[in-house]
């Protein structure tokens, strides 16, 4: 393994530790196609990598979450016991299935991102310490998780989780995604946690960074026992998109976000595409599939 | 679930084991990520000094083989080992997480992160089983 490739590793993992945090996203949807289409790793290698750079920026981005008291524990603790339930389940079955439907679907995830982001970038009025607008008060619940944290101009707000049995099984998706095809779960989990459960889009994004780091460990184990995660790639790769989450978290405070999600959601949709033409062996300028 | 400014007579206090979960958490992340990080670096300075090792580096070092190799301070087995610490990570702030929680009284939650940690324990075996 050569410099040029351990620097071509680093380059593209900064670039999705970038690109996920500008997006609000992990890098693990930018890293794996990365991975497999720019330098012909195979899909199972770079579902491991993937993991192992969530991991990494999971730590760094939860510890500023958990630092401000966004992070809501309790929640993420409980939510967490479905999500890796599903996550050592799918990542043991990954191993096991013919590695073009993890393609599949891995294009199916890409292209739910594209349109997510699509939406996203609709101007909008509502602040990220809102409630979800469409749905009803949840109905008296025995078993509600509370909540407090301060919004960006520090007022204290208070906050009350329910529907937590349908949170749990919708987190069960979020672990099956990670397990399978290497990425956090958190493009499930924060509109699980938002829409489903009623939490504040702020406090959702910070206890799915939190979330997904527990729910990527527990892929990952499975994967580094197979031999899918070579330390020579995964250790600058981690190193790398942790150092470029910072700079989008810097950059993502000062670029407009909807332009970028807009541009974002146009890769996004490209890379799916080249991805089921791969599984499907119609491209010719990929790297040889593996 | 709403959004709601506080109760004034209370302002809003978190419950008190927050700060404490909160603390420990923090910590445990940043400590991790530091140990985890450091190791790596070390090992990939390692490679830079002694680029031969780079073709054992490819491939895991076993286990049982782990603490010879980082003795020799082989760059393989610190970026193994800088790996298998950032992926611990989780186990040590899950474990603080449930003691703070059960010292609080929340029975609920630290049986929930025990329950996490079984199941952690569960994919490493697995893995150790395969691996």
């Amino acid at each position: 393994m050569s410099l040029t490739f351990v620097l071509a590793l680093a380059a593209l993992g900064f670039g999705a530790g970038v690109v996920g945090a500008l997006l609000g996203l992990g890098g693990g949807i930018f890293l794996v196609p990365a991975l497999t289409l720019g330098l012909g790793l195979p899909f199972g290698q770079a579902a491991g990598t993937s993991l192992v750079g969530v991991a990494a920026t999971s730590a760094g981005g939860a510890g500023s979450y958990v630092r401000a008291g966004i992070t809501n524990i309790r929640l993420a603790v409980l939510l967490a016991v479905a999500t890796v339930a599903a996550a050592v389940g799918a990542s043991y079955v990954a191993q096991l299935i013919d590695v073009r439907i993890l393609r599949a679907l891995f294009a199916a995830l890409l292209l739910y991102t594209a349109v997510s982001m699509l939406r996203d970038s609709r101007p909008t009025t509502r602040p990220a310490d809102a409630g979800p607008a469409e749905l009803p008060p949840p109905p008296v619940e025995e078993w509600t998780i509370p909540g407090s944290y301060r919004d960006a101009k520090g007022r204290p707000l208070v906050y009350r989780i329910g529907r937590i049995p349908l949170g749990l099984a919708a987190s069960l998706l979020g672990g099956t995604i990670s397990g399978l095809l290497g990425v956090g779960g958190g493009l499930v989990q924060v509109p699980v946690m938002h829409l489903l459960m009623g939490v504040p889009l702020r406090v959702a994004t910070g206890t799915s960074s939190y979330l997904i780091g527990i729910t990527a460990t527990a892929s990952a184990l499975i994967y580094y026992a197979r031999g899918n995660i070579n330390p020579l790639v995964a250790a600058p790769v981690a190193l790398a998109v942790f150092a470029g989450a910072r700079v989008g978290a810097y950059l993502g405070q000062r670029l407009p976000s909807r332009t970028i999600k807009r541009v974002f959601a146009v890769i996004a949709l490209f890379v799916a595409v080249q991805m089921i033409l791969q599984a499907a062996g119609a491209c010719p300028w990929c790297p040889p599939t593996r | 679930m709403s959004v709601v400014p506080p109760d004034p007579l209370t302002g809003g206090a978190a419950p008190p084991a927050d700060a404490a979960l909160a603390r420990g958490v923090h910590r445990t992340l940043t400590g991790g990520l530091i140990v985890s990080f450091a190791l790596m670096g070390l090992g990939l300075l390692g490679l830079l000094i002694n680029p031969a090792a780079a073709a054992q580096a490819a491939t895991v070092v076993p286990l049982d083989r782990l603490p010879a190799a980082l003795l020799r301070l082989d760059p393989a087995a610190l970026l193994d080992l800088g790996v298998l610490a950032l992926l611990f990570i989780p186990v040590v702030h899950l474990a603080v997480s449930g003691v703070v929680l059960l010292r609080a009284g929340e029975y609920r939650y630290a049986v929930a992160a025990g329950l996490v940690l079984v199941l952690l324990a569960l994919s490493a075996a697995l893995a150790l089983g395969r691996g």
